[in-house]
């Protein structure tokens, strides 16, 4: 005779599926999840406070480590949110290499995505073709900024410096390889009967109820909602591009898999327009040494490659720093949506599932 | 490090800065000191201007009497709402009005902000699915005073309180599950309050920690 019994079971903080340090408290009948709750804040470092104690220059340094596989990203919704308030005018030259950059960025942090999504299933060919397509990318990053990872890339009112020569070569030489580097991923995943059975029907959420919960990005559009920030706010020079949003309707695992391999594409679309139609001109406009911004508040947001990245920013009028930084990260929003998604499934499933909100414990943390 | 990045435009920027100031060799030196002299605080104030679309005039008359201000500043449309017994009803009449989308919960604290009413607030940015419009409702608070959690309506809430009553110290009322959600659950003190330092409690926490490891020696 057996006795059911609930077990409560840690899942992390160190697991290697758990992409950073995230722990979650499972309780299981027997394999099935019954209730799950996830622990945060491992990796807090007070971002929000240290930005209060920096200048608006100082406090784009942060901006990197929030979510440190998209810092460019982060970087760009930051100064755009500054440059709302402080009311500048980008040259257009700097928000063609804004978008152009943002977009690979994109597309490193989704081969990311892939590759450790990949891995926690099983499949471990892609993890190491992933990683060769995102290094190509991350040498572009180093040859513009210096850093690979944590950025900085640009400043309030355009760019850092100008494009250097020899930029533009790469970039082509990865429009060139890149779309048949693309197929062979979808070769080796998306008719695969083994990553079918494990990501389609799996981590189920309807659309209303992604929209209650506030998720964002790929995981929302993968439950059949066409919010894009790029298309229904245009920023910078998104609307000059032709390309289209990444829409699923399985509100499943496969369907948020579909979205993000869609986007890659479509990224990549934007990131050809962006090259050939980069005008010349100045690259920065004509801003002040020290920047000081009028007394007022300001919400921005952007997609960045995990979902709405918004900055909500207070100015005194006083200092030359922020008053108040609140960063709306879409990692910790989206890790609302774990717990529905994950009862009723198995524990293995769990890891499929973290894999598919494509969360980063630096943003979360913050 | 930031210095150098302060100081870090373009290199054609420089050398005409360079040229300029080999010019005036000796005119250069009462010029800093005649800088020092004028210290005004002239604030630049991001301007408020009055709603005028239709769907802003809707909304503000449908709220009625519980709407202290409403004001478009920066492009952003704002509703500061009285915390009051309504409070909940009139985010529910919000949502029906096509707020769908809870995108964030920030709490700020104005101790040293001027022309700020009360010492703490809370904005909600809220966001339109199918219209496509954007949101802030804005709420003042005093200190020890709490509000109405709007988890109810939107369950994306639950984090965003979480994070406020964490760092901020904001409680919310009618929730379940109010707890710290960043720091450890045993940390005293909201670090994001203006009157704490930014390194205060950290070595408390740490003393307390050693402490506990001792004695379970």
């Amino acid at each position: 005779m057996f006795k059911r019994e609930i077990v409560e079971l840690n899942m992390g903080p160190q697991h290697p599926s758990t992409h950073g340090v995230l722990r979650l408290k499972l309780k299981l009948d027997g394999e099935t999840v019954v209730d799950l709750e996830p622990e945060i804040g491992y990796l807090h470092r007070g971002v929000e406070k240290l930005a209060e104690n920096f200048n608006y220059l100082q406090a784009l340094n942060l901006t990197d480590r929030l979510d440190y596989i998209a810092a460019v990203s982060n970087n760009l919704g930051y100064i755009e949110t500054l440059e709302k308030l402080g009311g500048v005018e980008v040259p257009k030259k700097a928000q063609y290499f804004r978008v152009l950059l943002t977009e690979l960025n994109r597309i490193a942090s989704h081969l990311l995505w892939l590759a450790t999504h990949a891995l926690d299933i099983g499949a471990m060919t892609v993890f190491l073709y992933a990683f060769r397509e995102r290094e190509m990318i991350l040498d572009m990053f180093e040859m513009y900024t210096g850093g690979r990872l944590l950025t900085t890339t640009f400043r309030y009112g355009g760019l850092k410096e100008d494009i250097p020569e020899g930029f533009d070569k790469k970039v082509k030489e990865f429009i060139k390889i890149f779309p048949s580097r693309m197929e062979d991923y979808e070769d080796l995943l998306t008719e695969n009967r083994i990553w079918k059975k494990r990501t389609v029907g799996v981590g189920v959420i309807s659309a209303e109820d992604a929209i209650n919960l506030g998720l964002s990005g790929p995981v929302l559009r993968g439950s059949g909602v066409p919010y894009d920030i790029r298309k229904v706010e245009p920023y910078e020079v998104y609307d000059e591009f032709d390309w289209e949003i990444a829409v699923e309707n399985g509100c499943d695992t496969y369907a948020r898999y579909k979205v993000r391999m869609k986007e890659m594409r479509q990224s990549l679309r934007i990131v050809e327009q962006a090259l050939e139609g980069m005008p010349e001109g100045e690259f920065r406009a004509k801003v002040p040494k020290t920047l000081k911004l009028p007394k007022g508040e300001v919400y921005h947001s952007i997609e960045a490659p995990k979902g709405e990245l918004g900055y909500y920013l207070i100015s005194d009028g006083k200092g030359t720093g922020p008053y108040r930084l609140k960063v709306r990260g879409p990692s910790f929003v989206n890790l609302q949506g774990l717990k529905p998604m994950c009862k009723g499934h198995m524990v293995a499933d769990v890891v499929a599932i973290i894999g598919t909100l494509d969360v980063v414990l630096g943003e979360i943390d913050r | 490090m930031s210095e150098e990045l302060k100081n870090n435009p373009s290199p054609e920027k420089d050398k005409k800065e360079e040229v300029k100031a080999k010019k005036p060799v000796e005119g250069e030196k009462p010029k800093p000191a005649a800088k020092k002299v004028p210290p005004k605080p002239q604030i630049v104030v991001a301007p408020k201007e009055e709603p005028a679309e239709d769907w802003q005039k809707e909304l503000i008359k449908k709220l009625g009497d519980d709407v202290e201000e409403a004001y478009v500043s920066v492009g952003e449309f704002n509703i500061v709402l009285k915390n009051n017994e309504n409070f909940i009803a009139n985010f529910e009449n919000i949502k029906q009005h096509g707020f769908d989308y809870l995108a964030d919960i920030s709490s700020v604290d104005y101790l040293k902000f001027e022309g700020a009413p009360k010492r703490f607030g809370l904005s909600y940015h809220l966001y339109s699915m199918n219209m496509n419009r954007r949101l802030r409702v804005k709420v003042f608070l005093d200190e020890n005073e709490k509000v109405p959690s709007v988890m109810d309506i939107w369950k994306t809430a639950d984090f965003h309180e979480r994070e406020a009553y964490d760092l901020m110290g904001i409680v919310f009322t009618g929730r379940q599950g109010l707890k710290r959600i960043l720091l450890p659950d045993d940390w005293v003190g909201h670090p994001l309050r203006k009157d704490v330092d930014k390194v205060e409690g950290r070595e408390e926490y740490t003393a307390k920690l050693v402490r506990k490891l001792r004695e379970e020696d």
